[in-house]
C-alpha cells in the first residue's frame, strides 16, 4: 500500500523538488502540498496521512506548532538541517532531517527510514478507544473513557480526567471532529462532555463529576435527544 | 545529464545529483530561480530598509537554499553567514554590507544562470 504524504514548505522551489521526488517514488502518494501552515492544518485536520515533509521555519505557525495542533502524529521528515531543532525533533518522533537542497538519493534514504519505522510505531498508534494528545512536551495517550469533559481555553483546549488535566494547543472544533459523535457531544461553545460521565441534568446544565457545565440553548434539544431523556 | 554539460563555474556535481538525466526539470528549476529570486532579493532589500533584523533574517532564511538549486552553493553559504550575523544581533551597517556583497554576487551570477537556462531550453 502506498504511503500518503503531504509537503509543507513555504519555499516554492523546495516544494517543487519534493513534489517531483514524491511523483518519482512508487511507494508514495502525494495527497497535498502546501505553502502555509494554515492551509496544511486545514487539510491535516480532516485527513490522516502517513508521512509529512515539514519545514520548520515558516511565517505563522512553525512546523512544531503545527504538530502541536494535530490530533494525531504522522511520520515527520523535517526539511531543515538545523541542529537546534534536535530536541524538538526527538520529542515529536521525527524520522529524519533533510538538508536543502535535497537530492533524490538522500530523499529515498529518508523514505526507507520512514518505511522501516512503521513496524516500530504501532506502540504509539492510537487504538480505537484511545488517542494521543501533545501536552507537557510529549505525546500522552488518553483513553476516551477516562475523559470527563473538554473545555476550550482561548487557542487551547483542556482535557479533564478524574486524576489530571491536560492543556493542549487545539480547537474545540478539531476535538469534536476527532472524538466522534457516539460518546462525546458539544453541549456549549466552550465544552464537549463525555456523555457516559454525566451524573445529573439540570435545566440548562449537566453535571460531570461535580462540575456544572452549561448547555447552550441552541444545543439543548440535541443533547436531550442524545441522552435518551424520557 | 547525458546531453547537457553545465557551466564549470557552477557546482556541476551538485547539479548532477539534483537533476540526474532530467533536463526538463532542470530547465523548470532554473526558470523558477530566474523568476523567483529577484523577487526574494527585492523583499530582502525592503526588509533591510524598513523591517526588523528578525524579519530580514526570515527572508534570508527563505532565500538561502534557492541558490543551491542552480549550482551556487557558495551563495547559499553566504546567505547562511548573513543569517548567522542576524542571530548574533549584528548592526544594520554590517548587515547592509553583507547584503550588498550578496546582491553583487547575485547580479553577477544571474546572467550565468540565464545563459544556462537558455542552453537547457534549446536542447
Amino acid at each position: 500500500m502506498k504511503s500518503k504524504c503531504v509537503i509543507l514548505d513555504d519555499e516554492p522551489m523546495a516544494r517543487s523538488f519534493l513534489e517531483r521526488y514524491c511523483a518519482k517514488t512508487p511507494e508514495l502518494e502525494l495527497v497535498g502540498s502546501f505553502g502555509s501552515s494554515g492551509e496544511a492544518f486545514d487539510y491535516l485536520s480532516q485527513h490522516e496521512i502517513d508521512i509529512l515533509f515539514l519545514d520548520v521555519e515558516m511565517p505563522g505557525d512553525n512546523g512544531f506548532q503545527l504538530l502541536d495542533k494535530l490530533m494525531y502524529m504522522p511520520k515527520v521528515i523535517l526539511t531543515t538541517s538545523k541542529t537546534e531543532y534536535a530536541f524538538d525533533a526527538y520529542e515529536y518522533h521525527v524520522i529524519d532531517f533533510l538538508k536543502k537542497p535535497i537530492t533524490y538519493n538522500r530523499f529515498l534514504k529518508s523514505i526507507e527510514k520512514a518505511t522501516q519505522s512503521s513496524d516500530n510505531v504501532t506502540s504509539v498508534t492510537p487504538r480505537e478507544n484511545d488517542f494521543f494528545i501533545k501536552a507537557e512536551g510529549k505525546l500522552i495517550r488518553l483513553n476516551f473513557d477516562d475523559i470527563l469533559y473538554i473545555e476550550s481555553v482561548g487557542d487551547y483546549v483542556k482535557y479533564f480526567t478524574a486524576t489530571k488535566n491536560y492543556l493542549t494547543h487545539s480547537t474545540l472544533k478539531a476535538v469534536e471532529e476527532k472524538m466522534g459523535p457516539h460518546q462525546f457531544m458539544k453541549v456549549h461553545r466552550s465544552y464537549i462532555v463525555n456523555l457516559r460521565k454525566i451524573k445529573d441534568i439540570q435545566d440548562n446544565s449537566v453535571v460531570v463529576e461535580g462540575k456544572v457545565i452549561p448547555i447552550s440553548k441552541s444545543l439543548k434539544a440535541g443533547v436531550m435527544l442524545k441522552l435518551n431523556v424520557v | 545529464m547525458k546531453d547537457h554539460t553545465f557551466d564549470p563555474r557552477l557546482d556541476t556535481n551538485l547539479l548532477l545529483d539534483l537533476y540526474d538525466d532530467d533536463r526538463e526539470y532542470a530547465l523548470v528549476a532554473f526558470s523558477d530561480f530566474l523568476k523567483l529570486t529577484p523577487v526574494l532579493m527585492g523583499e530582502l532589500e525592503k526588509e533591510l530598509s524598513t523591517g526588523t533584523v528578525e524579519s530580514f533574517r526570515q527572508k534570508v532564511h527563505k532565500l538561502k537554499p534557492t541558490f543551491s538549486y542552480v549550482g551556487l552553493p557558495g551563495m547559499t553559504r553566504q546567505a547562511e553567514g548573513i543569517e548567522k550575523k542576524c542571530r548574533e544581533a549584528a548592526g544594520t551597517d554590517e548587515l547592509r554590507r553583507l547584503y550588498e556583497d550578496l546582491k553583487t554576487d547575485f547580479e553577477k551570477n544571474y546572467e550565468l544562470i540565464q545563459g544556462e537556462a537558455a542552453k537547457l531550453s534549446t536542447m
